[in-house]
């Protein structure tokens, strides 16, 4: 929209327009009017005096080459000698003509005669002059293109005539013919040229422009006519604008060109131009003046309307009463409508108002907030419950934006109504959530006016309240529904007619059924024994619960699994049974574990006397290789009974061998560990299985090539592969396949749980597998018990599993048996999985040559038979050597000897004082004494705690001569470095 | 009173907006023509373009008259067309300088001329005075050259000329005696050729045996010196002259009995020379910085174009006119807009439309040298000459 204006601008620019336009259409249309007419003139006149000026000149020439054409007629008739000729041109009055000079060429070009005469003339040579040229060829007759004449020096043009003797050539001097110009002048600024054929200027009034030569060529006036087309022309030169035009004078080609500059022309339409501006300029003035003070009356009447409208926008419509009188009748009209248009109005808004009232009353009665919104989302109308609940006066929320307000955000929020009703033009609803947690149902329902969708009416109500306990509702219930469905528990829900109306996971993943399977089915159908739910049903119906009971449920593949169930009546809100809801507990692998527990404690009872028969044992081997060996090393002895006493040492030394395997399975036998590759073991059990293992038995190695270490000992890891396999090798006499395998798997906590002793993690899996007798169940429980065979007498001790059982447990690992009957079996042994490097190899066994000494040692122990066999062996090989027979009497000897001990061999079990008590006492008297302990539980003793308290070294029963002799020079040896 | 202040000034701009409307539509109405004369570029044109000698000065305004017409048709320079006022010096001393004021006081950016070296030191001292550009084409006299001033000499020194005409008529053609022709209406020109030349055939032990002076603006005297030719046994003449004046002497120097060589000079290199002298002008000698067999692409354009305009062959002179108005323009374009010292645009190297020339901070020409000679009525290249 424009600037705002007067209505005096108005009414004088359209007076303005009204008076000026036809003014103006007739200014320019005369000014068309006489241009056309000038035009008209001009191009007659001038193609007139252009037409004159080529007439004058044709006759001009004409008359020229008819004088010549005589001379040539005399010249070649003969009437004239030769010898004459120079008197015969010389008498031509060239006065009388146009000709400056009048000459005759030779063929040569050369001049042989002229007129006026000048000897020095005699022989200029016209050659190379175009016409000379042109017109020996042609034989006839040419006017030339301008030159200097080389006799004037003059800008001359030459007519030449072929004769006989010679070509006759008439000079004319240019100014000559611009002298016949000046006749034509007429108006003033009109001009007169002649133009030769190229364009150059070669008469004309001013003779200056002739000297000068000028090519006006590309003057369209000129160009046009070159081609042939003669008119009148309009062109500029320089700055000036021209009018011309140009006539042909046939005779010669030239041209005669008439110009004049327009504004001389156009003079008189100049003139007319002048005039008329000026008459514009006083009428403009005149208009002014005239539309300022004609329309005083109607400004008047306007004002006053104006005035009274004012009054009735401020609603004074009483003063409307009072109106001016004008002379114009319709003005009073006019003034009368709008008197009686203000009382109506008047009374039309006081009813409006009081309707007005109304609505507003019950616009902030709802309690619902109340928007009204435009279609941008502002806000134009709220309510006062609106504006208390979002804490704005109604006032501050009128022009903000819906979302400003509610959501205090910059723009719509997702799922707006208000954007979504604009979309669809219909009523949307949506809960929203506030930032301070209160909720909001807002519906919008689309304004439309017009069918145009203009803004939406926007009612919310708070739902915080009923948000809050339906969420409350959701929750328990998802919780429930996740104790109900993540239960370890086998969880059903039955109705009162004893279907299945709801089952947790763990019940399909137990009893291999479908939610789908079970649902609406009875539950009976799960009872292995009837009377047992009989029972069940009846303690319900008695007691309407039901605790911990074992029953025993049919699983879909047809296992009859023992579990514990727990059942209990469900009612609704009115007391009414709905039906029960039964736990029930899976107690196989509590069984399981009852079995595993049982079995470790008969194996660790077994172990425990192992180890004490053991023990006894070792003492009595000890003396009985000892006196062996010693009576051995008397040369008459060895003499009379040595292959008998060699015999008692092997014997000696078979039953060491035992009671090592007896102290393997009770765990008491010291093995030393580092980290090896159970694989590397198999490929070394493999080479002398592939010489020993019957042809009919095939051997199978699979090895996990990425397989994890173990911290073990390698003799008796391989001990384990070779007491597997022959067991294999005898369930297999009629052949089959043998495999090794071994595999890294890691335990979960769930896998761990099956098995007693063990822990979850990685572990290396050793398998021996075989397909022959397998193993009857009722046997499965004593296979590991010492001395348990199903071998024939003298074929087996029955300590191989045994032995396996005790390596394995003392490696912390355990033993998984699987096996069928005529099918095989496969003991699948789990090595826990170690990745530490750097455990201290096995030392390897010195050999060493019975060494000797004098020194002075004291054996302590309470097994006389061992101390007699020490005491001997270390006096024959020349030490001084005292018994003791208890700590006690140690410490006593000790006390009392004037001699000082080099050496203590003290026994580690004893009575009473034991090894370390003992230790410690004579250590307090004698801090340098050396101390070896002998022991045949070399596992059970702390070495830590010897060593601290100053042992020296320790040597397991029974011992050898070698041994013995050894461990005391080395200890006395030690001692003294 | 703020207010008022601002409603006061807003009817005056209302009033100034309509009054200035109002001025604007009585200028159209009458006397448009004040804002188009702003944009022409006025150069002036100086030469004796009448008389007996005006043939080279004819030529030469017909080679300016062509480049700024051809400006004008692709737009002028920096957008303005260019007006050239043409005057006629009349080959009179007084005259040059009334008209090169006349010029100066019209306010043309510069002058273009004169033809001949006497009229432009002439004008030189009008130059001078007014600090106004005067350029001309075809003046070679060494007063004009090495001087720090407002004249610039598009034409390459005589000296550089004489040195080379004197080297080939003793050296090449063995020529000992030579015989002078000369015009003082070209005083400055004529007679500081004649010296140099005589200096340099001197050096290379040559003999000027005679000297005749003629005034070309006097024929009945120039026909009575021609009609009675003494060469003294001279073997060589050299004229210099104008193109008809040469010509006419030529063609008498032909019957005398030293049959000598002709030489004559750049001025006389047009087809005036040609037209007028006949057969006799076959065999005579130039030495000149116009190729008439140049084939560079911009010649040959020039060369056509120039043809069609005026219905004739162009020559040293229409072309060294024409070149003129070219530098001209690179040095209004240098200049922004500001013609007043238009002379500092001036030196710098030229791709002119034979050859590339320099004008150095004197602003003197130096350009190509070649040794001409007429042959079956044509001009012809013999070579490129060095000093």
């Amino acid at each position: 929209m424009g600037k705002e204006k007067s209505l005096r601008f108005f009414v004088t620019f359209w007076f303005l327009m009204a008076s000026l336009i036809p003014i103006l259409i007739l200014g320019a249309v005369s000014h068309c009017f006489i241009k056309w007419q000038l035009e008209k003139n001009i191009d007659k006149q001038t193609r007139i005096l252009a037409r004159l000026v080529a007439q004058d000149l044709s006759r001009l020439f004409s008359t020229q080459q008819q004088l010549l054409a005589i001379v040539k007629n005399d010249l070649e008739s003969g009437v004239i000698p030769a010898e004459k000729f120079q008197q015969y041109i010389s008498s031509f009055r060239l006065d009388k003509t146009v000709f400056e000079s009048l000459l005759l060429l030779d063929s040569s070009g050369q001049v042989k005669f002229i007129s006026p005469y000048r000897k020095e003339f005699l022989g200029i040579d016209f050659c190379n002059y175009d016409f000379f040229k042109k017109v020996m060829k042609t034989r006839g007759s040419l006017w030339s293109d301008t030159f200097v004449s080389p006799f004037s020096g003059k800008t001359s043009i030459a007519l030449g005539v072929w004769s006989k003797p010679g070509v006759i050539v008439g000079i004319i001097d240019l100014e000559k013919l611009s002298g016949r110009m000046s006749k034509f002048e007429s108006a003033k600024g009109v001009n007169i040229i002649v133009t030769d054929s190229r364009g150059i200027i070669i008469a004309a009034p001013d003779k200056n422009i002739v000297a000068q030569r000028m090519s006006v060529k590309n003057l369209p006036v000129i160009s046009e006519a070159l081609k042939g087309n003669y008119g009148t022309f309009r062109y500029s030169m320089g700055r000036i604008e021209y009018i011309g035009c140009a006539e042909n004078i046939p005779e010669i080609g030239w041209l005669s060109v008439v110009t004049q500059p327009e504004d001389i022309a156009f003079a008189s339409l100049h003139s007319f131009n002048i005039f008329f501006s000026i008459f514009l300029g006083g009428t403009l003035l005149v208009i002014i003046v005239v539309s300022l003070i004609a329309p005083r009356n109607l400004l008047r009447l306007l004002r006053d309307l104006k005035h009274q409208i004012s009054n009735i926008a401020s609603g004074k419509y009483e003063k409307t009463e009072k109106l001016m009188k004008f002379k114009v009748r319709e003005f009073n009209e006019l003034l009368n409508d709008v008197r009686h248009m203000s009382l109506a109005i008047r009374d039309r808004e006081r009813s409006i108002e009081e309707a007005k009232r109304d609505w507003e009353m019950t616009f902030d009665s709802v309690p619902d907030l109340i928007f009204l919104l435009k279609e941008n989302g502002e806000i134009f109308r709220a309510n006062k419950a609106s504006a208390d609940y979002l804490g704005y006066r109604v006032e501050e929320l009128i022009g903000k934006k819906c979302y400003e307000v509610v959501h205090n955000t910059t723009e719509y929020p997702a799922s707006c109504p208000h954007v979504r009703s604009r979309q669809s033009g219909k009523l949307e609803v949506e809960e929203v959530r506030l930032d301070d947690g209160r909720y909001l149902f807002v519906s919008c329902s689309p304004i439309i006016k017009d069918g145009k969708f203009v803004g939406t009416v926007h009612v919310a109500r708070d739902i915080t309240e009923k948000k809050k306990l339906e969420n409350e509702i959701i929750r328990s219930k998802n919780l429930l529904e996740n104790l109900f469905e993540n239960s370890a528990e086998v969880i059903a829900v039955v109705d009162r007619q004893g279907r299945f109306m709801k089952i947790n996971r763990r019940t399909e993943e137990i009893f291999g059924y479908s939610r789908d399977e079970l649902i609406g089915k009875k539950f009976d159908k799960l009872y292995a024994d009837k009377n047992e739910l009989n029972e069940l049903v009846e303690m319900l119906r008695k007691d309407g619960v039901v605790h911990e009971k074992e029953v025993h449920m049919i699983l879909k593949n047809g296992e009859v699994v023992p579990m514990e169930m727990s059942v209990s009546l469900l009612y609704d809100n009115n007391g009414q049974l709905l039906g029960s809801v039964a736990h029930a507990k899976d107690l196989r692998e509590k069984k399981s574990l009852e079995a595993q527990l049982l079995q470790a404690q008969k194996m660790e009872a077994i172990g425990i006397l192992a180890g004490g028969i053991a023990h006894d044992f070792n003492n009595l081997l000890t003396t009985i290789k000892g006196y062996s060996q010693i009576l051995l090393m008397d040369e008459q002895i060895r003499a009379l009974e040595g292959e008998a006493l060699q015999e008692i040492e092997r014997s000696a030394s078979r039953a060491g061998e035992l009671v090592s395997h007896l102290l393997t399975f009770s765990r008491k036998v010291e093995h030393t560990s580092k980290l090896i590759n159970i694989n590397d073991i198999v490929e070394n059990v493999k080479k002398l299985l592939d010489r020993s293992l019957p042809k009919n038995i095939e051997l199978e190695i699979n090895l996990d090539s990425d397989l994890a270490t173990i911290k073990s000992d390698l003799v008796q890891v391989e001990q384990i592969i070779l007491n597997l396999v022959i067991n294999a090798k005898d369930a297999m006499p009629e052949g089959g396949r043998l495999e090794i395998r071994t595999e890294n798997v890691t335990l979960t906590e769930e896998e761990a749980k099956r098995f007693v002793d063990a822990q979850p993690g990685k572990h290396v899996l050793l398998s021996v597998i075989d397909t022959g007798s397998g193993i009857p169940e009722e046997m499965l429980t004593k296979i590991f018990d010492p001395f348990f065979t199903t071998k024939e007498v003298g074929k087996g001790t029955g300590l191989g599993l045994s032995i396996v059982y005790g390596i394995v447990k003392s490696h912390k690992g355990f033993i998984d048996v699987e096996t069928e009957l005529g099918k095989g079996t496969r003991f699948n042994i789990y090595f826990p999985a170690e990745y530490e490097t750097g455990i201290d190899s096995l030392s390897t066994k010195e050999n060493i040559k019975l060494p000797s000494g004098k020194e002075r040692i004291m054996i302590i122990d309470d097994e006389e038979s061992v101390a007699r066999v020490g005491v001997q062996i270390l006096s024959k090989f020349g030490y001084d050597v005292t018994w003791a027979p208890s700590g006690e009497e140690a410490v006593r000897l000790f006390q009392e000897s004037d001699e000082k001990f080099d050496l203590i061999i003290l026994d580690y079990m004893m009575p009473k004082m034991d090894g370390l008590a003992c230790m410690r006492k004579i250590k307090s008297m004698d801090g340098n004494v050396k101390i070896l302990f002998a022991t045949g539980f070399v596992s059970d003793i702390p070495f830590e705690e010897l060593y601290n308290h100053g042992a020296t070294g320790v040597i397991q029963k029974p011992f050898d001569v070698n041994d013995l002799l050894t461990a005391v020079r080395r200890a006395l040896d030690e001692a003294n470095k | 009173m703020a207010f008022i202040c601002v409603r006061n000034r807003m009817k005056m701009s209302k009033y100034i907006k309509i009054n200035a409307m109002l001025g604007i539509f009585l200028s159209f109405l009458l006397s448009p023509k004040l804002i188009y004369a702003q944009s022409w570029i006025k150069l002036g044109f100086v030469a004796g373009i009448t008389g007996m000698a005006s043939d080279m000065d004819v030529n030469m305004r017909d080679g300016v008259l062509y480049a700024v017409e051809k400006i004008n048709k692709f737009g002028g320079i920096a957008g303005r067309n260019v007006q050239l006022i043409i005057k006629d010096d009349k080959r009179n001393r007084d005259v040059a300088k009334k008209v090169d004021l006349e010029l100066v006081n019209d306010h043309v950016v510069a002058i273009i001329g004169h033809s001949t070296s006497s009229m432009t030191i002439a004008g030189k001292s009008v130059a001078d005075s007014s600090g106004k550009l005067l350029i001309s084409p075809t003046a070679a006299s060494e007063d004009l050259f090495g001087k720090k001033d407002f004249v610039v000499c598009v034409n390459a020194s005589l000296r550089e000329e004489t040195a080379r005409l004197a080297k080939v008529a003793r050296l090449k053609l063995h020529i000992r005696k030579m015989a002078c022709f000369y015009d003082t209406s070209n005083r400055s020109y004529t007679e500081n050729y004649l010296t140099w030349f005589a200096t340099f055939f001197n050096k290379y032990g040559g003999e000027i045996v005679k000297k005749v002076a003629f005034n070309s603006q006097k024929m009945d005297e120039f026909w009575k010196i021609v009609s009675d030719l003494h060469l003294k046994g001279a073997k060589g003449v050299l004229i210099v002259a104008a193109p008809l004046h040469s010509a006419i002497l030529v063609q008498k120097i032909r019957n005398c009995k030293e049959n000598p060589e002709i030489f004559c000079v750049s001025w006389s290199l047009t087809s005036t020379f040609l037209k007028q002298g006949g057969k006799a002008i076959d065999k005579v000698w130039f030495c000149s910085d116009f190729n008439p067999e140049c084939k560079k692409d911009t010649y040959i354009e020039f060369s056509r174009g120039y043809k069609e305009r005026y219905g004739k062959e162009p020559d040293l002179m229409s072309l060294l006119g024409y070149e003129t108005v070219l530098i001209l323009r690179e040095a209004i374009e240098k200049s922004n807009g500001n013609t007043d010292n238009l002379i500092k645009y001036i030196p710098g190297e030229y791709d002119g439309l034979q050859s590339r020339f320099t004008i150095d901070e004197y602003g003197d020409a130096h350009r190509n040298w070649y040794l001409l000679r007429v042959k079956n009525g044509k001009f012809v290249t013999l070579m490129s000459i060095d000093n």
